[in-house]
């Protein structure tokens, strides 16, 4: 009797018990049933991630038949689903919890990079074999348009995210791994060679090879454990291949010299302007001219910057500990032109307020962020000398500095110009050509490739 | 579309279940799963739909003829011609490309290869066709009239496209008529949600940490531990990723009152190789011992015969995870264990301790991994040498240590979702608490809690995780 009542009382029990589990699974599934029907809760775009998210397919018979139509409609859903960055976040914050995580390695890891030849490259310049490359932006991921961006003027400009190798992280601060590629080093100095050729007797070529924050910062040792190649063999080994009559600008020691100082982010792959102005003295020094003072600039400085080393890794450690981008106005002039991907003509500020950006957004205080080509006209000057700087993202916060040097200054990002270099140097009377570029960024094959054929 | 994407989650199961709910008898049910059913598969490409309308229209065409056959040799010809097109069909979408290039490396000939994309799911339903028309032959169970009832059986989206296979006795009751209760419904909303957050967050971080450390393009240069370590990953993957799929399809059977078998037994703990093939995907191993090994004769016809029907069926279970020799090597690699423990090992490890039972099977099924993942015979070798090149690679490197230490806790909780640690626990539990006639309340909430928490899990980690390939599609 007893046993009766203790199995009827266990049957009510778990039935009670059983309804409550089965009712709040199901209001989580249809919850997020209707929620994932809420098409206007769809983002566009990441801002964690700094990408455009996948798009609803459009129709074809072609892709409806092999399943392609339906393969990216799963993809649109889940890449759009409503709340993703949060929900982005809250993940992040869980896989803080699958172990120790002081330090970490993202992105591919046990990578290699080819080895450096310790000769230099044995290349004829303006060899003829290049004759088709394939234009492709393939490597470095496009900028998106910041739709997020609140404001006006903000939604104009960003800075391409790079597209990383593998990032290292000590606590909060996090390293780009550098990898040499000998193809892209030799499709590189071929274009720098070319270049100096082209313009024999009417510019003069700089190079100025940057290294990434690794090479600076950690120990030989450190990098040897972590796996990169050597950043001083491998900028040598640039330097040693191009042409005698390049102009190189060694900043390697001189940012050495300063490491204990902010001369790069823990949270993003670029160098401060602190360090681009470190190797701006080093290139005056080269060209023979007086480099400005650090207090002759008006400083700027925009707090809570997470830049890309967070969006790639999203490392809670890098968001808990946003940095602050310092920026030094021109003397002489602070705007410019700015020609856009989609060939819009923009009045901007060479330094421009960011604020009101959001926090991954902040280094395009420095020229507009990336665009194919700008124009800055200083009325200061009037000596007749052009420069042409032809860069990527590293390159930003460097233009700022030179600006007070020249007549008129031609911003070119290689990774989005589209026409020769040398015809525009050659049409513009450019008296200087300055290569900035950072040996991580110019190490794609793809992308190398691309801006060797700018330069025919 | 594959059962851990937000898409099925969310939209599609959440629909369906709805539907399924609001339907009243047995026969608009069985509509709104055969819709449903059509719909999920055609997501994969709508052209394949109709080889499988096709496939399982001459499956339920065979068995009509072969049960309404009077003379044995009737129902003999029925089936002949049952087996010759199905398996004919499975012939040549999934085999013809294998067959030509080998034919292409001795003869020269054919001197282009035809790119034939294998429909999704056609080993799983070709087998689950087999099997009911057979078992028609056998008498085993009723024939069904019903085409689309045949159909019902063979595309449910539960496990058309990644197993079980289901026997169409299992199921043949359940079809006509089911009864679901409130436990049935928890039991099977436990099992989904178990299913999907272990593929979703363990296989899926456990897929990534493998291909970390065995990327392709580094595998000749990678440290040994990376190796050792990466197949171990991959090895834990390769179970959680297909149990938590049979487990999710388990889940969604219960749901709407069909009882499907275990597909799962904890192979990692088995104690000798053929324990480990009674507890890896039973559904496969028992479908091959009760349509060839039992067949061609067993164990009953002398010695040699039995080794022959071992090869034979090893050979073939090999052959029907991938059209690639590996997969071939592969269950040739268990054919031979098989055989040594039939002659002596098997009574060697009855009178040692079970630990090293366990040992033994565990490196033998660690090592058939890594015959399993490599389809390119290069960069198998290049792995199985690399292990112990002691001499030529490091033995770790910085990454793969900071990639342990990064995830040492995931580590664990990997290993205690291989073992049956959680289910004794619950198990005893519920059985301390029974002895004393008590409710064990704590258990309950927990039990309440948990498919809910895991699908919130499970469905944030989908979110990001553009990172979702299912293992077993391809077979």
């Amino acid at each position: 009797m007893k046993k009766r009542s203790y199995l009827d009382k266990k049957e009510r029990t778990s039935t009670v018990y059983h309804v409550i589990q089965v009712s709040l699974f199901f209001i989580l599934l249809f919850a997020g049933c209707v929620i994932g029907f809420l098409m206007p809760l769809r983002p566009a775009v990441s801002d964690l991630e700094k990408r455009e998210l996948t798009q609803f397919p459009t129709f074809s018979k072609e892709a409806f038949i092999d399943g392609s139509y339906f393969k990216q409609m799963d993809t649109w859903y889940a890449d759009t689903f409503p709340f993703r960055d949060q929900l982005l976040a809250v993940n992040s914050d869980i896989q803080e919890l699958y172990g120790v995580r002081g330090q970490q390695i993202h992105g591919g890891g046990n990578q290699s990079g080819d080895e450096i030849p310790t000769g230099p490259a044995d290349i004829t310049p303006s060899s003829a074999d290049i004759q088709n490359p394939t234009p492709s932006q393939q490597e470095s991921t496009p900028a998106i348009s910041a739709a997020g961006e609140e404001g006006s003027a903000g939604s104009e400009n960003t800075v391409a995210p790079q597209l990383h190798g593998s990032i290292y992280i000590d606590g909060k601060d996090a390293y780009g791994i550098y990898y040499f590629n000998l193809e892209a080093a030799n499709l590189y100095i071929d274009a720098v060679n070319r270049m100096a050729n082209g313009l024999n007797g009417q510019a003069t070529v700089y190079a100025m090879m940057i290294p990434n924050n690794s090479g600076i910062l950690l120990s030989e040792a450190k990098q040897k454990e972590i796996g990169g190649s050597d950043q001083t063999a491998a900028i040598d080994y640039y330097y040693k291949s191009m042409d005698a009559s390049v102009k190189k600008v060694p900043i390697f020691d001189t940012l050495s010299k300063h490491k204990q100082e902010k001369i790069f982010f823990s949270t993003d792959h670029h160098w401060t302007a602190l360090g681009a102005y470190y190797s701006y003295e080093q290139f005056a020094a080269v060209k023979g001219i007086k480099a400005h003072a650090l207090e002759d600039y008006e400083k700027m400085s925009f707090p809570n910057f997470i830049g890309s080393y967070y969006s790639s890794t999203q490392a809670k450690e890098l968001k808990d500990n946003p940095e602050v981008i310092d920026a030094y106005v021109p003397i002489s002039v602070n705007r410019m032109v700015i020609t856009e991907k989609d060939g819009n003509h923009l009045n901007w500020p060479i330094v421009n307020d960011v604020s009101s950006y959001s926090a991954g957004n902040k280094y395009s205080c420095f020229i507009g962020g990336d665009n194919p080509y700008s124009v800055i006209d200083n009325p200061a000057v009037q000596d007749g000398s052009i420069c042409l700087v032809i860069k990527e993202s590293f390159g930003n916060a460097l233009v700022p500095f030179l600006v007070d040097h020249y007549q008129k200054i031609i911003v070119v990002d290689y990774r989005y110009y589209q026409d020769n270099l040398i015809q525009l140097a050659r049409n513009n009377n450019v008296t200087d050509v300055i290569f900035a570029n950072n040996i991580e960024a110019i190490s794609g094959k793809q992308i190398m490739t691309k801006m060797n054929a700018l330069v025919q | 579309m594959v059962f851990s994407s937000l898409l099925f989650v969310f939209a599609f199961l959440a629909i369906n279940l709805s539907a399924y709910f609001f339907a009243s008898t047995t026969k608009q049910k069985n509509i709104v799963l055969l819709l449903c059913s059509l719909v999920f598969y055609s997501w994969g490409g709508p052209k394949y739909l109709l080889l499988l309308l096709a496939m399982s229209f001459w499956s339920w065409f065979s068995a009509c003829r072969i049960a309404n056959a009077n003379a044995a040799w009737k129902k003999k010809t029925w089936m002949f011609l049952e087996c010759l097109v199905s398996l004919s069909l499975l012939g040549i979408f999934k085999y013809t490309g294998f067959f030509l290039t080998n034919l292409q490396y001795f003869t020269g000939f054919p001197s282009q290869i035809p790119n034939i994309v294998l429909p999704i799911g056609i080993s799983f339903y070709t087998f689950q066709l087999l099997s009911y028309v057979v078992d028609v032959y056998r008498g085993e169970v009723q024939v069904q009239r019903a085409y689309w009832k045949v159909l019902l059986y063979c595309s449910l989206f539960h496990q058309c496209i990644a197993g079980p296979i289901v026997r169409y006795k299992t199921v043949a009751d359940e079809i006509e008529e089911r009864h679901v209760t409130i436990h049935d419904i928890a039991d099977g909303v436990r099992r989904f949600s178990i299913g999907l957050a272990k593929k979703a967050i363990l296989a899926n971080t456990c897929a990534s940490l493998a291909d970390t450390l065995l990327a392709a393009d580094k595998l000749d240069s990678v440290a040994i531990a990376n190796l050792w370590i990466g197949m171990l990953f991959y090895m834990f993957q390769i179970y959680l990723d297909f149990s938590a799929y049979s487990d999710m399809a388990i889940g969604m059977g219960r749901m709407v009152g069909f009882h499907y078998l275990e597909n799962f037994n904890y192979p990692y703990i088995a104690v000798s190789v053929k324990d480990f093939w009674r507890r890896w995907h039973i559904s496969l191993s028992t479908f091959f011992r009760d349509y060839i090994y039992i067949p061609l004769g067993g164990n009953r016809k002398g010695v040699l015969r039995t080794y022959r029907n071992l090869f034979i069926v090893w050979f073939l279970t090999g052959m029907w995870h991938g059209a690639s020799w590996n997969y071939i090597l592969w269950g040739l690699f268990y054919f031979v264990f098989l055989i040594m423990e039939r002659l002596f090992l098997g009574k060697l490890l009855d009178c040692i301790p079970k630990l090293f039972g366990w040992a033994y099977t565990f490196i033998v099924v660690y090592f058939g991994w890594i015959l399993f993942r490599f389809e390119d015979m290069g960069q198998l070798l290049t792995v199985l040498k690399g292990m112990f090149d002691f001499s030529g690679r490091s033995l770790i490197s910085m990454d793969t240590i900071l990639l342990i230490q990064n995830n040492c806790f995931f580590i664990a909780a990997a290993v205690i979702a291989i073992t049956p640690i959680g289910k004794i626990i619950r198990d005893k539990w519920y059985a301390s608490a029974q002895r004393k006639e008590q409710n064990p309340h704590f258990l309950y909430m927990i039990d309440a809690a948990l498919p809910a928490v895991l699908l919130f899990l499970s469905a944030i980690a989908l979110v990001g995780n553009s990172y979702n390939p299912f293992l077993y599609f391809q077979f």
